[in-house]
């Protein structure tokens, strides 16, 4: 569940965060990951189960590493 | 809640120098809710929820606590403050003392007697106010049991820092023993009205009785001739007279003061023996003169009255 807002994202029931940047956060969810990408990105508030992330944002990339796998095979 | 009202309520500020993928994955494994996570100069500040302030220390070894915001801080911080602490056990005290403490006793009921024998009664249960507030219905039963032969209800309430105290008087029958005296005129007079429970009428309404003569019998002949002796009680209303003369020194009021002046003092000096039950019938004013620097005035009046009772 992701929810997006001016400069605000808020995403439900991920899995685990990845990489956190402030120009790039990604967060594993069940079978993709999503790549909050902006500027001065930072994490607002988070618990086990959701992430508020704020900042400049310029794209929510939705990410499936299956499919990239299969591609390069 | 936003941020800001999270703040407000009050929220621990920590910073440490770590990576941040691996502090955020800390928090996450750990389950610490973090809040307002930046990084800066490799510096992370955040913040967390006072209550996890000891899972923070725990999961982070070189963390540093830099404050607690908020209304939780601001106690936090009078609390290592002495004489903010001894304030506030010292208001907590006297708060719980003045709570517990019963300052009046407000005693409402239908006789003033029995308001002043249940004060006493507090009174020899040492309740005096101000006393230590004590349980209301274990009061209430020592109380009642106190009062039971002068008391029907009581009801007991604390309000605040009164007991209030309502209560209703046992009422006893007046129970008077019947007599076979006969009831003899205390005075002439013409038979108005009998009020009779017992006795046998020797008179009817609107006879003339003579002083002595006897109105209710104790004797009543049943058909067999025989004589049988009855109670008497009850009363027995006449028309009766009584001629006043009132008098009162020349003045210069006009004569229609000095005429009601002379007629209110008649009525008073008429009065002054009548019961509740009775009253003045007619009242004849026979003659109202100024002789020799004294006016009088005589009035003639009919009284209804029990001539029974002298």
């Amino acid at each position: 569940m992701i929810s997006v807002d001016a400069n605000q994202v808020m995403i439900e029931h991920y899995i685990e965060i990845r990489d956190v940047t402030s120009s790039e956060i990604k967060i594993q969810m069940k079978q993709y990951i999503i790549a909050v990408r902006g500027k001065n990105l930072h994490v607002a508030a988070m618990s086990k189960y959701e992430i508020f992330i704020k900042g400049i944002l310029e794209g929510v990339i939705f990410e499936y590493e299956k499919e990239t796998e299969h591609r390069t095979r | 809640m936003s941020m800001k009202k999270r703040q407000n309520i009050g929220l621990d500020k920590w910073q440490i120098i770590m990576d941040m993928n691996e502090f955020i994955h800390i928090c996450s494994q750990r389950n610490i809710l973090i809040y307002e996570v930046h990084e800066k100069d490799h510096i992370i500040t955040f913040y967390t929820s006072v209550f996890q302030r000891y899972e923070v220390n725990r999961s982070f070894e070189n963390i540093e606590y830099v404050k607690t915001t908020g209304m939780i801080g601001f106690l936090l911080r009078s609390l290592k403050q002495p004489a903010r602490v001894i304030s506030i056990i010292v208001s907590v005290g006297i708060w719980y003392a003045l709570s517990n403490t019963i300052f009046e006793i407000n005693i409402k009921g239908d006789k003033q007697a029995t308001s002043q024998l249940v004060e006493t009664t507090l009174q020899e249960m040492n309740l005096v106010p101000p006393f230590y507030s004590q349980d209301v219905q274990q009061v209430k039963a020592e109380l009642k049991k106190a009062l039971e032969n002068d008391i029907a209800w009581l009801e007991m309430t604390k309000e605040g820092s009164r007991f209030k105290i309502h209560y209703t008087t046992k009422e006893f029958a007046n129970i008077e023993p019947l007599s076979r005296d006969e009831l003899i005129a205390q005075k002439d007079g013409v038979i108005a009205q009998f009020d009779l429970q017992h006795g046998n009428k020797n008179y009817q309404l609107n006879d003339y009785v003579k002083a002595g003569d006897v109105l209710v019998r104790n004797i009543l002949t049943d058909s067999m001739n025989v004589d049988e002796e009855i109670y008497v009680k009850g009363k027995v209303y006449a028309y009766t007279w009584e001629e006043v003369t009132v008098e009162m020194d020349a003045n210069d009021l006009p004569e229609a003061f000095q005429f009601f002046q002379l007629l209110f003092d008649a009525r008073r000096k008429v009065s002054e023996e009548l019961k509740s039950d009775e009253k003045i019938y007619k009242e004849n004013i026979l003659q109202f003169s100024n002789n020799m620097g004294k006016i009088s005035m005589k009035v003639h009046y009919t009284l209804f009255e029990d001539i029974t009772t002298p």
